[in-house]
């Protein structure tokens, strides 16, 4: 059976409107470009919703500004309008290179930059139609009680799959929210929970309203998947980097990857590894980090062990090109 | 709740009164009537229903209705300008970028969306503009190019009389697919027409019991009818008129997951709202035998009662002393190759309505095999074939998988039984549950061979996995044996094929019927012996090559149309270059590593040893009208277009005159089955006889001689035989009760002779040739093959149609690519499209076709199949490259990444696991 509950479609045109209809309508989702929530929904993934609160008429989340130092991104931003604009391809190209990699440009013409980032973790015990679910006992995720993945687990790893959150968590990204209080903002890294069922640390009512990025001068940076197939595949594993040289040594370097654990991983202690050249014993430092911070889950069909040795295989040659500068990575 | 909402269709405002939640794609196709629009997954996975919203493709089947509210909707109804085909429209024509149909509007919206921002894309933009778009018919090849060329004049000339063989025609029933005109199994479903809703096993073998229906009837007042075993007159189907052993609907026991358990006939709104859990049926599941190794274990669990050791077919084929010879042997190779299922994954999931009308039935359903259809339904319900009519839909892609039973018993039997229509689409899911699928194949092979590399001995022992029912499991394990040795000579073989019941999806039929994974083993062995030899992979296939007057390894002497060493000639010079330019490029270094590799094939064109016959006819009317009825349902691979090709040069009048019926089991002959490559050959052949019977009765009527020309001009046809002209009055002759005034009929069934035990004879009339070159790319430190280039050389006899010779290569590459690099149907769990994975545009990469044509003399104009013979070499070449670039040899498919590094890394020892 394929579910379609005959909810109401709310159009707000103002984040206030957006708000307010949230507050009154405890029991809504939000949609963007809907190419994730549709889906599910319709696989009976979800408590129906009473009504959908569309995201996509309110002017200021659909705008891009800045400059080569700073850039805001509306949360209704289409991934093909973020892929395609030109400050973007200009100083932010490891951005580009994420939106252009998502699905396929019929999916990137609705997708918005904000449900890219609320993209709903993955795990092939839950994407999949209601009888097959059911037929399987349902999961931890939704519906079950036990994790399929790792049964005597108590949380779910359902893997965050997006592949924008990388590309802007090494650019300092910080979220915008519209809460109760008013607006807030937060480093995009706290706006994950860590736990593959409720993944976002937003508040019920709460939904982001833009992105912002930072290029600080000199630093470079680039984002790279692996697939099987060319097109309309979701990351096995998704790389950004961004770092910047000090004369032969490396001065900064950020690396966020996706499609390994429930959240997007923002890598710890990279600090450590700056101050030197870019050597062999350098990257072995560099892998271990990435091996402990990285999970190892089968949440898709190919073997978590492969995805997560594929992340480090796909950082190292990102630490590698841009610091050789030999990548289309440079910022500026 | 439902509320009207405005938006512009393809320039028109429309309002629609509908819930805002509903589909765009359903809006367009339900409310609006446009069916252009196609559904193929309803999860944003295929692109099918790719529209322009305000000028930008999207998946319609992701787009709430709320959301056009106020917007531009474009659909392909909306691309012809004034009756005349867009640029673009006309370059799919053109290419021949059409195959089945099913995916070409959402192509072409692709498409246009990049060409309003992009006038002359480069061929990286159009990848990425229809990389949300599948297709599983072109390779997409010919799409690609016909947006590179849409700037292109439109040049329509139509081949003079006599001249069709041979030409780069556009398809027949190109134009309606191209505006959206063609209706598929779900396009034409009549407005009062109940739905029915298969009720599936969720368990892959279990005892079952129906509960008490009533409160089910309750519930849901649209609900009309549960159907059941015990309603079926006969509840059993099969392709073999011995082997009816799968049930419409289980009978207490289901044996694969996904099998229909009961089939739920009511309003379609009624249906959609009933819950599974809330259908009684009791499951008590018992342990399943999955997998080969399970199915064949001591004392396992019988999946049929009645099948002792799971055993389906054994076949065998002994020629020879394989294992003497092979003790001689200078070199000997041997390994153990093992494939997935495979899904077919075409883009229309099976669909189709049925009715009743007084004592006859009607199915209009999309398929392969309408007389099997009509006869097994008839079969089913206890009626006589000539009850049954069906009426072939467009089929949206076959491949083999719409050669079985799927909607056409439950329909048939709901509308008989309610007298009313009754519709069935199957949701994505479902249809890849419960289709059938390519047999998972393990195969145990020894190739030997003397000091100069000439093959002596040849032994394959093939083990496939075939399900839960037997489907074409019989055929599958009675053509690998014969093809065991490859498309070479070799004097002595023994090979064996069997075939295992396990509780998965019943294997059956699917492009190659088991010669494409009985490929992968003799080509990685032919690998193997040039190794040892040091011997060239090509030089050592063409010493081998079959030659005329040579046995086959069933015996047969092959005659003429032999054509592997001229496809291997015509590769050599591509090969030489190729291996040059891997060696260049391996020196530079670097993660990525290329190889080359070769992959030759040899095809048996119809039935194995079984007779194969099909009849054609024309027929002149009083009106002159000129109808060609032709029972060859053309599943996309354009037979439409070449029958009548082939029939127009046999007759002698233009293409122009001919009109088409197609497939009506009421007005067409039985012209057998669109599969095993066949109906160019065979009914082709039919055509040819038909043209020719009817041309000589024309003839005979003008006195004339052979060499006569036949000219059509209303209701004259004039016959020029020299300097003596004739004409005759259709208006004047007698007619039949239709209004025909002269028919001309051909049959013809390829002269074969049925394997004996030791599996030899003459199985096939004639055989299809070919040789594949692949360069492919792989990243050692990550396990990621991207093939660069196919160049494939073909023997086909005679190309009646290059274009289409061109599309079934492309075609089969393409399904070849995926075969061995990405396609594994795990039962039970990869039953979407997101989790299966089939190639996309920019998986394909450039094919250069050569076409050789060693005439058949049996068949029409020299001519022999290509639908099979495209897919069968291109895996052996990719894993032949693949393995060239990095020294392993695969003996499982697909080499996914994960596999393929961890194959990597098993040879380089556990040392070498640096990035
Ligand atoms: C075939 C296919 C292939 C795909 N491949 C990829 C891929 O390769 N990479 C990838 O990253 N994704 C992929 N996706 C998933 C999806 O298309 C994208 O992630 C997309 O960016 C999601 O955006 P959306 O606007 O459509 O999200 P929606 O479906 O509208 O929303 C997604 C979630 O985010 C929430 N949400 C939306 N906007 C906000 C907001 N402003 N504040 C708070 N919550 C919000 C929604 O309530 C919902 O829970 C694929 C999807 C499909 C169907
Ligand atoms: S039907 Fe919409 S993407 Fe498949
Ligand atoms: S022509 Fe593309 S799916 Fe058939």
């Amino acid at each position: 059976m394929e579910l379609l509950p005959p909810f109401e479609l709310l159009r707000p045109t103002t984040v206030e409107q957006a708000l307010a209809w949230r507050l009154e309508n405890p029991n809504s989702r939000l949609l963007g470009g809907g190419t994730d929530l549709i889906v599910n929904l319709r696989r009976g993934i979800g408590e129906a919703p009473q009504a959908l609160i569309d995201l996509n008429q309110i002017d200021e989340m659909t705008v891009i500004a800045g400059d080569g130092a700073a850039l805001r991104i509306g949360a209704s931003v289409k991934l093909a309008a973020l892929a395609a604009h030109p400050l973007v391809r200009a100083h932010y190209p490891g951005l580009a290179q994420a939106a252009a990699s998502v699905a396929a440009a019929t999916q990137r013409n609705m997708a918005t930059v904000g449900g890219n980032l609320c993209l709903d973790t993955r795990c092939i015990f839950y994407n999949q139609s209601e009888w097959w679910r059911a037929s399987n006992d349902y999961c931890l995720k939704y519906g079950g009680s036990k994790c399929h993945v790792a049964p005597k687990s108590k949380v779910c790893y359902a893997t965050f799959s997006g592949d924008l959150a990388p590309a802007l968590l090494v650019l300092e990204g910080e979220v915008e929210i519209i809460g109760r209080g008013g607006r807030r903002t937060a480093p995009l890294a706290e706006l994950y929970s860590r736990d593959g069922r409720d993944y976002l640390s937003l508040a019920r009512e709460e939904f982001v309203c833009s992105v912002t990025a930072r290029a600080a001068p000199g630093l470079r940076a680039a984002y790279d998947k692996i697939r099987v197939r060319r097109a309309i595949e979701f990351p096995l594993a998704g790389v950004a980097v961004a770092l910047a040289r000090d004369g032969d040594k490396l001065g900064a370097l950020r690396v966020a990857v996706t499609g390994t654990n429930p959240w997007p991983v923002l890598l710890e202690e990279t600090a450590a590894l700056c101050g030197g050249g870019v050597d062999e014993a350098l990257l072995q430092r560099f892998d271990a980090l990435l091996k402990a911070q990285l999970m190892a889950m089968k949440t898709t069909f190919t073997s978590g062990h492969y995805r997560r040795r594929a992340a480090t295989v796909l950082a190292r040659r990102l630490v590698r090109r841009l610091f050789d500068g030999g990548y289309m990575g440079e910022t500026r | 709740m439902s509320a009207a909402t405005s938006f512009s269709v393809n320039g028109g405002t429309v309002r629609v009164t509908a819930p805002p939640l509903k589909r765009l794609a359903d809006v367009l196709r339900e409310d609006l009537g446009l069916t252009g629009t196609k559904i193929g997954c309803n999860a944003g996975d295929c692109g099918a229903c790719t529209v322009l919203l305000d000028g930008r493709q999207v998946c319609a089947c992701m787009v709430p209705l709320g959301q056009a509210a106020g917007r531009a909707v474009t659909t392909v109804e909306g691309l012809a300008e004034g009756g005349r085909l867009s640029a673009l429209q006309a370059a799919f024509q053109r290419h021949g970028a059409a195959q089945c149909g099913i995916c070409t509007p959402g192509m072409l919206l692709a498409a246009s969306d990049l060409l309003a921002r992009d006038a002359a894309p480069d061929e990286p933009a159009v990848m990425d503009a229809l990389g949300g778009v599948l297709c599983r018919c072109t390779g997409y090849r010919k799409i690609v190019e016909a947006v590179l060329d849409v700037a292109a004049p439109q040049a329509d000339s139509e081949p003079a009389a006599g001249s069709a063989v041979g030409a780069r025609l556009a398809k027949l029933d190109g134009m309606a697919m191209l505006t959206g005109a063609t209706r598929f199994g779900a396009d034409a479903i009549p407005a009062d027409a109940l739905w029915l809703r298969v009720v599936r096993s969720p368990h892959a073998a279990a005892r079952f019991a129906v509960g008490d229906l009533a409160p089910l009837y309750d519930a849901n007042p649209g609900l009309v009818r549960v159907l059941s075993a015990a309603d079926l007159p006969c509840n059993g189907f099969g392709v073999y008129p011995d082997l009816k052993d799968q049930p419409v609907l289980a009978d207490g026991v289901v044996r694969f997951r996904g099998e229909a358990v009961l089939a739920l006939v009511g309003e379609k709104t009624a249906l959609e709202a009933i819950a599974d859990e809330a259908v009684p049926v009791a499951y008590e599941p018992i342990a399943a035998v999955v997998g080969l190794d399970a199915a064949m274990a001591e004392g396992a669990p019988l999946v049929q009662a009645d099948k002792p050791g799971n055993l389906l077919i054994d076949g065998g084929l002994r020629k020879g002393d394989a294992e003497a010879a092979l003790g001689s042997c200078a070199a000997r190779a041997e390994g153990v190759f093992e494939t997935a299922f495979v899904e077919h994954a075409y883009i229309e999931p099976e669909a189709g309505w049925a009715r009743r009308l007084g004592k006859r039935l009607e199915l209009h359903v999309s398929t392969q095999s309408p007389y099997m259809d009509r006869d097994e339904t008839a079969n089913i319900l206890g009626l006589a074939p000539e009850q049954v009519r069906v009426l072939p839909s467009a089929c949206g892609g076959g491949f083999g998988g719409k050669l079985d039973l799927s909607v056409q018993p439950l329909i048939a039997l709901a509308a008989w039984l309610l007298e009313r229509p009754v519709a069935c689409v199957y949701q994505r899911p479902e249809s890849m549950a419960s289709s059938t699928k390519r047999h998972p194949a393990r195969i145990r092979a020894r190739f030997g061979c003397d000091a100069g590399g000439i093959l002596q001995a040849v032994t394959m022992n093939a083990d496939f996995d075939t399900g839960a029912y037997a489907s074409w499991g019989p055929t599958v394990a009675v053509r690998v044996p014969v093809h065991a040795t490859g498309p070479y000579h070799v004097p002595h073989v023994s090979a064996r094929g069997r075939a295992f019941f396990s509780n998965a999806p019943p294997a059956g039929a699917f492009r190659g019927f088991g010669v494409p994974q009985s490929a992968i083993a003799h080509e990685a062995l032919m690998d193997d012996l040039a190794a040892q030899l040091g011997l060239d992979r090509l030089a050592i296939r063409l010493r081998n090559a079959l030659r005329p007057g040579q046995a086959t390894a069933s015996g047969q002497v092959l005659q003429a149309s032999v054509g592997l060493a001229p496809c291997l000639e015509a590769l050599a010079p591509p090969w030489s270059a190729a291996l040059a330019d891997a060696a260049a490029f391996n020196k530079t270094g670097g993660a990525w590593r290329r190889g080359v590799g070769i992959g030759c094939m040899w095809y048996g064109i119809g039935n194995t040893g079984l007779p194969n016959p099909s009849t054609m006819a024309l027929a002149l009317g009083r009106d002159g009208a000129l109808t060609f009825y032709n029972g060859a349902v053309d599943i996309g691979q354009g037979s439409s277009t070449v029958l009548s090709q082939i029939c127009a040069d046999a007759l002698g009048l233009p293409l122009g005159h001919f009109q088409l019926v197609v497939g009506d089991t009421d007005l067409t002959a039985d012209a057998g089955k669109t599969s095993a490559s066949r109906q160019t050959f065979v009914s082709g052949k039919a055509a040819q006889l038909a043209g020719e019977d009817l041309r000589g009765q024309i003839l005979r009527l003008a006195n004339a001689g052979p060499d006569a020309e036949i000219a059509l001009d209303g209701t004259a046809l004039r016959v020029t035989d020299g300097a003596a002209r004739h004409v005759i009055e259709l208006d004047s002759l007698p007619a039949a009760a239709d209004g025909t005034v002269l028919r001309g009929e051909g049959s013809f069934d390829p002269p074969t002779t049925p394997l004996d035990d030791n599996g030899q004879g003459n199985p096939y009339a004639t055989y299809g040739f070919a040789a594949q070159l692949a360069v492919a790319d792989v990243d050692l430190a990550l396990g990621v093959t991207k093939v660069r280039k196919i160049v494939a050389a073909h023997d086909v006899g005679r190309a009646i149609n290059p274009i289409q010779v061109e599309g079934q290569i492309h075609g089969g590459i393409a399904q070849g690519l995926g075969l061995a690099l990405m396609e594994e149907y795990i039962p039970g769990q990869t039953e979407n499209l997101h989790d299966y994975l089939i190639p996309t545009v920019g998986d394909v990469p450039e094919i250069e076709v050569i076409v050789v044509e060693d005439a058949e003399p049996l068949g029409p104009f020299g001519a022999k199949g290509v639908g099979e013979p495209g897919l069968i070499p291109t895996a052996p070449a990719i894993l032949g490259a693949i393995r060239h670039a990095t020294g392993v040899r695969i003996a499982r498919v697909p080499a996914l990444p994960h596999r393929l590094r961890a194959a990597i890394l098993a040879q380089a020892g556990p040392e070498d696991d640096t990035p």
